[in-house]
């Protein structure tokens, strides 16, 4: 089997939208939680998200392409770009036939979908944009990001929800491994901060009103946030033949699902996963030293009693004994200052890691 | 009161599928199995027949500082005390 690298990074974040403001705000610690702006906005109560507030779209794209860009394939393309740009790889005929894109992304174009809609129902207009199903495809990401590379190899999304990023990123890394492609481009990307959106999750009733604090007792809720960020993963002979700069490599991926609730999680399946992924890197527990904890801790948080003992739990604590500490270290999650952009919160760890290596 | 609470009694058996005379004012919601998507269909059902917003937030449920004890309301869990937010609410409104 392949050994897999990964040797790019590029990312679109409410907290800067090039790798240097990205570190440095994660350094210092740096929010961007706060007032926001969207279209048709004061029909919502939702005051706080974490926007992407520094994206010039017309300074990365000419304004014929644009036409086919919703925000979420404009931050999935600028960060893809990127992430190549800063691999230093040339896509030769052979890459260009076979690398991978592999894009997480649960919602698609939402503003195009918010703004068609209002128009026929809001304006009763009798037609919406010619371009709306172009933009608004969840795969439109990953269909822009091969046509402006010009890769042509597999290219496809993953739709599940918070953990589509991470999923994006465990299949390419393991199509890489098995040699079904020696490249991929990888990531997740979302951009839903529409009133459609923000009304949906109002509605849910889940949304913190103050700040984003997922591990305190006193948490109120998540914080919508949007962006993108987009890996190069290569297999590791190709990447050390080039002289490539390797920021980290994949060892193992670990997937499973809890077949429980549809907005709470059960922390029993992490656990199953972490363990899938230690098994699949043929490593040990004690070998690890540091846990992100990706994704959110549930959509719905109270705290679930656990159905042997009666006892209630914290959404991050396992019902097997072993809790995450039983891995010498603490479980952290970035996403704390950046808000909660759902399929790919965990998206934000990759860059935020391996940015630490440069 | 009575007209707004058998209202609310009818509509949480509606979304429930249960019996209107299995609940009582003191039910429990949870003692029947309600779980949270359950409450918030219940509280949506509720803000659309009387117009109004019950500020309920699923994280901040049993937090002495959330929303609802901001609101100067009391909790959701029993028939009667579901009542009496929505009664609370429609009263403001009225006042208003």
């Amino acid at each position: 089997m392949n050994r897999v690298v990964i040797t790019g990074l590029g990312v679109v974040s409410p907290v800067g939208c090039t790798l240097e403001e990205f570190w440095s705000a994660l350094v210092e610690g740096r929010s961007a939680i706060g007032p926001f702006s969207i279209a048709r906005g004061e029909q919502g109560s939702t005051r706080i998200a974490a926007q992407v507030s520094r994206f010039d779209a017309e300074s990365r794209f000419e304004s014929r392409k644009l036409g086919l860009l919703d925000r979420f394939a404009q931050f999935a393309l600028s960060a893809a770009r990127d992430a190549v740009r800063d691999s230093g790889l040339e896509i030769t005929e052979r890459l260009t036939l076979e690398t991978a894109t592999v894009i997480g992304n649960s919602s698609g174009g939402q503003t195009t979908v918010d703004d068609s809609y209002f128009k026929l129902y809001g304006e009763k207009s009798p037609r919406v944009h010619p371009l709306t199903i172009p933009r608004w495809m969840t795969s439109a990401a990953a269909s822009q990001i091969s046509m402006d590379l010009g890769l042509k190899g597999p290219a496809f999304c993953v739709g599940t929800a918070c953990a589509a990023s991470t999923h994006a990123i465990g299949l390419a890394f393991h199509m890489l491994r098995a040699g079904l492609a020696p490249v991929a481009v990888t990531g997740g990307t979302e951009a839903c901060l529409t009133l459609g959106s923000i009304k949906s999750w109002e509605a849910l009733r889940v949304l913190s009103q103050d700040n984003c604090r997922p591990f305190s007792r006193t948490r109120s809720g998540l914080v919508l946030g949007e962006g993108a960020a987009v890996l190069v993963l290569e297999e590791r002979a190709h990447a050390l033949a080039r002289g490539a700069r390797v920021y980290a490599e994949i060892l193992g991926f670990g997937m499973s699902a809890d077949a429980g609730d549809i907005t709470a999680s059960d922390p029993d399946g992490a656990v199953r996963a972490m363990r899938a992924a230690l098994k699949d890197a043929k490593r040990n527990m004690q070998d690890v030293d540091y846990v992100c904890r990706t994704s959110i801790t549930s959509t719905r948080t109270a705290p679930e009693r656990c159905k042997t003992t009666g006892r209630r739990r914290r959404p991050c604590e396992p019902s097997s004994g072993r809790r995450p500490d039983a891995l010498r270290c603490r479980p952290a999650r970035p996403s704390s200052g950046m808000g909660w952009a759902r399929p790919a919160p965990s998206r934000w760890q990759r860059p935020r890691l391996l940015s630490a290596n440069r | 009161m009575e007209a707004i609470a058998e209202e609310v009694r009818q509509i949480i058996s509606r979304e429930l599928e249960i019996p209107l005379e299995s609940l009582a004012p003191d039910t429990a919601l949870k003692d029947l199995g309600v779980e949270s998507l359950d409450l918030i269909e219940i509280i949506f059902a509720l803000e659309d027949k009387f117009d109004i917003s019950i500020p309920y937030n699923a994280n901040e449920a049993a937090a002495a500082k959330g929303a609802l004890a901001k609101a100067g309301l009391g909790k959701l869990e029993t028939v009667a005390e579901i009542a009496a937010a929505v009664k609370s609410l429609v009263d403001a409104k009225i006042s208003a």
